[in-house]
Parts: structure tokens; C-alpha cells; sequence
């Protein structure tokens, strides 16, 4: 006789256990609905198998498959891919919408073109009385606010590029911190599924670290067999490599220059590298900054927005990026002003005799302006700009004889004192004795015309030799409004870009979710059907308990 | 807003994930719109629009056309002034020319041209306080020396007679720039003369009056005049006409700086006056250019910058619309459950 009691009784407790297990995954998935990165995870039926006995044999109940875990990796790439983008484009329009503050539109604000417009006014005005206080001061002050604005601009923009290079030094701790846990999370997971299962909670948590790192760095991964991801960068260079994480590193002092080139701010700009020597000394940096900028993710946008530079630069022009464009035409203005301007100020030549200009305008009080005699520049230790060769005339020369890079951050006025405007130009034409005439507005005639004459502007010259110049002229003016149209240009492009990615980045979440993502409906819906067979199980019990009861009964 | 193919199934948080972003979207158009109602522009930055450069260049324009029409207003005053002192100069010089002749008839006793001389060295004095005139600090008849007054006396003075108005001569001053003149700007391309070279205005009429008076009061003035349109500068020398041998002498020399009043008013003062006229009319029309410059500027700007108040306000009530409808659907949708139904 074949114990069916007994079959009966392991029937139902297999039930019960195998539809304990499903039930367990279900409050599994239900609790972590908003766990950021979760993989719904299922168990699927099968029926036991077992040795066959024969004509009697009915089955023998139902037992739990493997874990698996509801995830597509195509739409895990995609959402990274997207993640990443999202990222660059946000850190970039970020940034970029600080320096479109700098450029205020509606008038209310002394932006460059403003005060540039109301500075040649101020000229036009003290021609009608050249001998007015009142008409001089309201030149100077008008020059402070051309010199303000450049300053201010030219500062606010570097400030931006400063950020953006000191935001890199915290993102890259971040991403080796994910580096390192994701190193340890191969290994777990590479030991524990060598048996043939499968570790969720690992394998999201490893997932959801990979996202992060995406999201900062566009890195690509590949699932080896052994369970391990191999992060990479483009171009091959690897991040985690089984156990292994390769760290990032942000230096001001590579080993592959000893002078790294300065930002607009005259501060060393960063480099992110890999260390060969991982620690050891001498290091053997290798400069990532490309294959950064050109992978994406935050590093990435922060480096397209900070510019790249080669390590063999001098000059902060020569890096790239819109920052480092719109401060170029920046720079470019205020070299204009301190050299063609100045060089308008002073006069044409009083003598063709003595060697070098002798200046021919003259002031209220008959004194004559030196070479920068109306605007200079403060060089570091309170010095100002001087005719290094003594020729008597404000040239580029003059500016690289100082080793510095940038003026337009140094800009200043060379006059305090409004009698000390020299409007007139000195009529004899000996040197050594000045005819004053306090109504000659001949020099403020000249500077004038300076508003309309086609200057060197273009962007800055070499950007390694300060004396070489812009070989592009424009008007001043037609310089700033091509640099508002560059620039805006740039970021409406930016801004465009971050819209798209935003919506592509919903998308891909969307499709991901779709595969993986828990709902609550079909979490509790599953979960009444299995409590109903969990009751059923536990009646059967009952019931090969009673079955069991009478037969021994009968013993 | 969310596209791709057909959803075969939604997540939880998929729901309230484009809920959120649908309520997000909304708040920032209702800050873009309210931005845009209370500033008045639609367009503040270079991200706002295509063209930031052409949006630039019309508010410099703006700027540089208003202070062109500024200093017009300054400029007028000036030139207005300086209209009227030669006005008030020609009415001098006529004046001078009745007194004058008069004074070459011979019907007048030596007494009576002793007083005319006295109204004609007032009426000189007169002239020279006229050529010597200041506008809010300078002195426009001094070319451009003009922080001196231009017509001072002479020395040596006349030695004959040695004291009393006659003795004064006066000159233009022959400091360096005095001789020349400026020109203020109008408009980008149109500037004019605010000033002018005294003697060239003023210098044959105050000489014509000191030669009457002198002749009135009964001395020669030296180097004598031929040429009316050209005389020489009085040296300070000439001696008293004897009488009655002098009479003629004297007649002769009265009827010469007839000739001198004559044309110090047509050549010079009037020369001068209708170059004012000119350009103050030339002021006026450069006026009207650069206003009619302005108003096209801010007509362009006002369509390129300016937000429609109307437009923003109905897009205002869109968004908000919207947002009341994504929070109400938020609020039905993210309720349903299915554990209430459990």
C-alpha cells in the first residue's frame, strides 16, 4: 500500500514553503518601491521533480526556481547613456547662466556696451565746453564705469571658470568612493554567484552605484562572465576591472609638466589624471582631461564649460570652452583701450627731432599725459603699466614686458583729477613749452572718432606672446554685440540640449521602469492569489494530519 | 510629452515621477510669465533671444541719440546767447553811425562834439562789455582762449589825450588760441562751431567807435584808415586836431569811421549773426534726424524686447490653469490604490 498520507503531508508542506518564498520576494518588492535603482525580483513554480514510482506516482508537489531579477541591460545602458548626458548638459547650463547675467539686455544694469556708450558721450559732451569741471568729472566718472564693467565682467567670468575647476576635485572624490564599492561589490558578488545563484540586493546596489558614476563620469560597462562589471572610460581606460578600482586624480602638479597653465584668474588650472605610479613617487601622470570632457556626465560638462588647456601653455586664452572665448574678447577690449586709446590720447608727435613721442596734448594746467596716461593697468604689488621701452607711445610690447597675461581684471584709470583730462592739444611745436589754450577740444575731436575707428578686437592676439595682436578689426561696438551673439548663441545651444536630454533621460526611465520597476497593483494582486494557495496548503495539512490520525488509529 | 511606442506596463513611481515633472514644468512657466508681466520685458538676457547683438546695438543707439539731444539742448542756449549779444552789439553800431553822422556835419560847436565823443566812448565801453561776454563760465567771443575775457586794454594806451575814456585802447587778446575756434557735435555726423575769434566779430566796430570818439573829441587816431575793409590796428598815437585849420581834417575823419561802422556791422557782426542762423537751423533739423533715429530704435526694441502684457498674462493663466489640473489629477490619481480595496 503506498503511504499516501505521508505523500500528501510533503505535498503540502513543500506549498507551504515554496509559497512562503513567493510571498516573501512579494513584501520584498513592496518594500522597496521607492528604493532608488531597485530590480523587481520574481521566483517562478516548478514542479518538483523526484525519483518515479511507478503507476501510483501523482507528482511530487511544487518547488521554488531560481531568483531572477526583472532586468534588461540594453535599457539599463540607455538609461545610463542618458543619465550621463542629462548631467553634462545641467552642470553646463549652470555655469554658463551666471555669465549670461553678466550681459543684462534691458539697460538696467552698467554692462560694457552701456558704459562704453556713455563714456564716448561724456567725450562729446566736454568738446562743447573742454574747460568745464563739471563736464571733466562727469567724464572720469563715466571712465570708471567703462573700467568697472570690464573689470567686473571679465572677473565674473573667470570666477565661473574658477568653480567649475574646483567643482572637479569633489566630483572625483565621489567617483573613487563609487569606484572602491563597486570593486567590493564584484567581488561579493563574483564569490556568492559562483554557486549559481543569483545576489539581488548586490547587484542593485552595484547598479545603482554604476548609475552615479555614469551620471559623473560617462563611463561604459560591461558585465563579464564571472558577474563583475568592467567600467571604462572611452578610448579603453579602465575603472574597475574585477577587485581592481584605478582612482582618478586631480592635480595642479602633474608629472607631465612642471608649469601647468594658468586660468583666467591667473589661478593653476587642474588636471584629472591617472596615476600610474598609484602613489608612489616619482608619479607618472597620464592627462585624462579629452577622454573626460569628451565621455560626459557632470566632469565632463564642467570640463567643456572650464575649457582644456595643453600642458605646454602659457596664456589662459590659449585653453578652450565659451568662458575662456568670451573672456578672450574681453581682454581684447581692454588692450585696445590701453594701447590704441592711450596711444590717441598723447598726440601726434610735438617734434620730429627728439627721439620717441613727445606728447602734444596737454591739460587744464598745462601738463602732458604719459604714454598710459588715461587708462592703465594695477599689476600685482601696486605697480602701473609703464613704457617699458621709452618710446613715449602705449604699445602691446609694453603690456608682454610685464609677464602678466590678463589686463582686463587690472584695468584701471590713470587720472583722479579732473583738471588732469588733457582735451587740448598743444599748439606750437616745441617740445620743451607747452601753449595752452583752456578752450582746445582738439584731442577730445580725435578721441572721438575713436567710437567708430575699426580696432583689433577680433579675440586675443597669440595667446602666448601678449605683444602679438588681434588680426581681426571691428568697432567696439560691433565687438561686444558679436560677443553677446557668440555667446548666446552657445548656451541657447546648451539650454536646448538640456531640455532634450531631460526629456530623453524621462524616456529611458520610463522604458527602464517599464521592465523593472514594481507595482504595487500586481505586487497585491499576486500576493492574494498566493495567500489563497498558502490557506489551501495549510488545509491539505490538516487534512493529512487527519488522515495520518486515523490510520495510526487503527494501529 | 513622454513618447516612444506602446507602454506595456507602469511602474508606481512612474506615475507620480510625471507628475512631479508635469507640476515642475508649470511652476516655471508661471515664473517665467509673472517675470515677464513685472519687469515688462520678455527678452532680459542673451538666452532670451537670437538676436542679444541687434538688441544691443538699438539700446546703445538709443542711449547715444538721447545724449546727442541733450547737449543739442545745452548747445542752443548757447548759440541763442550769443545771438542776442550781437543783437544788442548792431544796435550799438547804429547808434554810433547816427551820432557819427552828425558829428560830420559841420554845424556842430566844439562843445556839442565834446559830448557826442562822451556818448560814443559809453557806447564803446558798451561794445567791449558786449564782446567780452560770459555763458556759464567761458567767454565765447575768445575763441579758445576762452577762459579770458577777450577785448582788454592796451598798453601803451594813447598817449594824446593822456587821461579819460579817450586814452583807453582796447585789442584782442594775442594769447595763443585765441585765434582759433571749436566745433561740438550735433549728431554722429553733424557738428558746428560754438565759438568765435572776438576780433573777427567785433574788432573793426570797437576800433570805428574809439576813432569817432577820439575824432568827436578833437584828437587824430594813427596810422590813419584807407582801406575800410582792412585797417591797420590804432597804434596809441595821434595827435589833437589844432582849429580851425583842422576842421576839414576832422570832417574827413568822422566820415572815414562812418565807413568803419559800416562794415564792422555787415562784414562782421552781420557775418556772424547769419552764421548763427545757420546753425541754429542746422541744429534744429539735426534735432528732428536724431529724434526721428530714437523713435525708430525704440520702436524696434520695444518689438524685440518688450513683453506683450496681454500675452503674458493669458499664457500666465494657462500655466496656472494647468497646474491646478496636474495637482488635481495628481491628487485623484496617486490616491487609487488597490490596498483600499483589499
Amino acid at each position: 500500500m503506498v503511504n499516501y498520507g505521508a505523500k500528501i503531508l510533503n505535498t503540502a508542506s513543500g506549498s507551504l514553503s515554496a509559497h512562503q518564498a513567493l510571498i516573501s520576494v512579494l513584501s520584498n518588492n513592496i518594500a522597496n518601491v521607492n528604493t532608488p535603482g531597485y530590480v523587481r525580483r520574481s521566483v517562478s513554480l516548478e514542479a518538483r521533480g523526484g525519483p518515479s514510482q511507478g503507476a501510483g506516482d501523482f507528482g511530487h508537489g511544487v518547488a521554488v526556481g531560481p531568483l531572477q531579477r526583472s532586468v534588461d541591460g540594453y535599457l539599463d545602458k540607455l538609461l545610463r547613456e542618458a543619465g550621463a548626458d542629462k548631467s553634462s548638459f545641467e552642470a553646463q547650463e549652470g555655469l554658463l547662466s551666471r555669465v549670461d547675467q553678466l550681459f543684462d539686455l534691458t539697460g538696467s544694469t552698467s554692462t560694457i556696451g552701456k558704459s562704453f556708450t556713455e563714456f564716448f558721450s561724456a567725450i562729446s559732451d566736454l568738446r562743447a565746453n573742454p574747460s568745464s569741471i563739471e563736464l571733466r568729472s562727469g567724464l572720469l566718472n563715466k571712465a570708471e564705469n567703462l573700467v568697472s564693467s570690464i573689470r567686473d565682467t571679465f572677473n565674473g567670468i573667470s570666477s565661473v571658470q574658477d568653480e567649475a575647476d574646483s567643482r572637479m576635485t569633489s566630483e572625483v572624490a565621489e567617483i573613487n568612493t563609487f569606484l572602491d564599492d563597486i570593486a567590493r561589490l564584484n567581488g561579493v558578488i563574483s564569490n556568492q554567484e559562483s554557486g549559481g545563484t543569483i545576489v539581488g540586493d548586490e547587484r542593485d546596489q552595484r547598479d545603482e552605484l554604476i548609475r552615479k558614476v555614469t551620471e559623473k563620469v560617462g563611463a561604459s560597462v560591461i558585465e563579464q562572465s564571472d558577474g563583475s562589471a568592467y567600467l571604462s572610460l572611452p578610448g579603453g581606460f579602465p575603472l574597475v576591472s574585477g577587485t581592481t578600482a584605478r582612482h582618478l586624480k586631480v592635480t595642479e602638479d602633474p608629472s607631465f609638466t612642471t608649469q601647468v597653465p594658468p586660468l583666467l584668474s591667473g589661478r593653476p588650472g587642474r588636471y584629472v589624471v591617472y596615476d600610474y605610479a598609484q602613489g608612489r613617487t616619482p608619479s607618472q601622470d597620464v592627462d585624462l582631461s579629452e577622454v573626460i570632457r569628451s565621455a560626459g556626465g557632470t566632469l565632463g560638462g564642467l570640463l567643456t564649460v572650464r575649457g582644456t588647456n595643453s600642458p605646454t601653455s602659457t596664456s589662459p586664452f590659449s585653453g578652450t570652452g565659451p568662458l575662456v572665448a568670451a573672456a578672450s574678447r574681453v581682454e581684447s577690449m581692454a588692450r585696445v583701450l590701453l594701447t590704441r586709446f592711450n596711444e590717441v590720447y598723447n598726440g601726434p608727435d610735438e617734434d620730429n627731432t627728439t627721439a620717441g613721442l613727445q606728447s602734444s596734448a596737454v591739460d587744464l594746467d598745462g601738463n602732458t599725459p604719459s604714454a598710459f596716461g588715461f587708462f592703465t593697468a594695477q599689476l600685482p604689488g601696486s605697480a602701473l603699466l609703464a613704457d617699458s621701452d621709452n618710446d613715449g607711445i602705449a604699445e602691446l610690447g609694453d603690456l608682454a614686458a610685464t609677464g602678466e597675461f590678463t589686463f582686463a581684471d587690472k584695468l584701471s584709470l590713470a587720472i583722479s583729477d579732473p583738471r588732469s583730462i588733457a582735451a587740448a592739444r598743444d599748439v606750437d611745436t616745441n617740445p620743451n613749452s607747452v601753449v595752452l589754450a583752456s578752450g582746445n577740444a582738439d584731442n577730445l575731436v580725435a578721441l572721438s572718432a575713436l567710437r567708430t575707428e575699426k580696432v583689433q578686437l577680433g579675440v586675443v592676439g597669440d595667446p602666448q606672446d601678449v605683444s602679438v595682436p588681434s588680426t581681426t578689426s571691428m568697432t567696439f561696438e560691433e565687438g561686444y554685440q558679436e560677443l553677446l551673439t557668440q555667446f548666446g548663441g552657445t548656451f541657447s545651444s546648451v539650454q536646448f540640449g538640456s531640455k532634450n536630454a531631460e526629456a530623453r533621460f524621462l524616456v529611458a526611465q520610463q522604458r527602464r521602469d517599464q521592465q523593472s520597476g514594481v507595482n504595487l497593483d500586481e505586487e497585491f494582486t499576486q500576493l492574494i492569489k498566493f495567500q489563497q494557495a498558502y490557506q489551501a496548503s495549510s488545509r491539505l495539512v490538516k487534512s493529512a494530519s487527519e488522515i495520518l490520525d486515523t490510520i495510526i488509529g487503527l494501529l | 510629452m513622454i513618447s516612444g511606442g506602446a507602454m506595456s506596463r507602469v511602474s508606481t513611481n512612474y506615475l507620480s515621477g510625471t507628475l512631479q515633472f508635469g507640476m515642475a514644468d508649470n511652476r516655471l512657466k508661471i515664473a517665467k510669465y509673472t517675470e515677464e508681466i513685472t519687469s515688462g520685458f520678455k527678452v532680459i538676457t542673451p538666452a532670451d533671444t537670437a538676436q542679444p547683438g541687434l538688441i544691443a546695438g538699438l539700446r546703445e543707439l538709443d542711449g547715444r541719440m538721447q545724449s546727442h539731444l541733450d547737449r543739442m539742448k545745452t548747445m542752443r542756449g548757447g548759440l541763442e546767447y550769443q545771438e542776442s549779444v550781437l543783437g544788442e552789439s548792431e544796435n550799438v553800431v547804429q547808434r554810433a553811425l547816427e551820432l557819427a553822422t552828425q558829428g560830420a556835419n559841420g554845424t556842430y560847436t566844439a562843445e556839442s562834439r565834446a559830448k557826442m565823443a562822451e556818448e560814443v566812448f559809453g557806447l564803446r565801453d558798451q561794445l567791449v562789455s558786449l564782446a567780452n561776454s560770459s555763458y556759464q563760465g567761458t567767454y565765447p567771443f575768445a575763441g579758445n582762449q576762452d577762459d579770458q575775457p577777450p577785448f582788454t586794454t592796451q598798453t601803451p594806451s594813447y598817449t594824446n589825450p593822456a587821461t579819460g575814456p579817450g586814452s583807453q585802447r582796447y585789442g584782442y587778446t594775442t594769447a595763443s588760441g585765441a585765434d582759433g575756434t571749436r566745433s561740438a557735435e550735433l549728431s554722429d555726423t553733424v557738428s558746428v562751431r560754438v565759438n568765435a575769434v572776438g576780433s573777427a566779430v567785433f574788432g573793426r566796430a570797437i576800433e570805428g567807435l574809439e576813432r569817432l570818439g577820439r575824432a568827436l573829441a578833437g584828437y587824430r587816431t594813427d596810422p590813419s584808415v584807407t582801406d575800410p575793409s582792412a585797417p591797420p590796428s590804432p597804434d596809441g598815437t595821434g595827435a589833437a586836431y589844432t582849429f580851425p585849420a583842422d576842421n576839414a581834417a576832422q570832417a574827413s575823419d568822422i566820415r572815414q569811421t562812418i565807413d568803419i561802422l559800416k562794415s564792422a556791422s555787415s562784414t562782421q557782426i552781420g557775418t556772424e549773426r547769419s552764421s548763427l542762423g545757420a546753425r541754429l537751423n542746422k541744429l534744429q533739423s539735426a534735432r528732428s534726424v536724431v529724434e526721428v533715429a530714437q523713435v525708430s530704435a525704440r520702436e524696434s526694441l520695444s518689438g524685440l524686447q518688450d513683453a506683450d502684457i496681454a500675452e503674458s498674462a493669458t499664457n500666465l493663466s494657462e500655466a496656472k490653469t494647468a497646474l491646478e489640473a496636474t495637482m488635481t489629477v495628481s491628487g485623484q490619481v496617486l490616491r487609487l490604490t488597490i490596498l483600499d480595496y483589499l
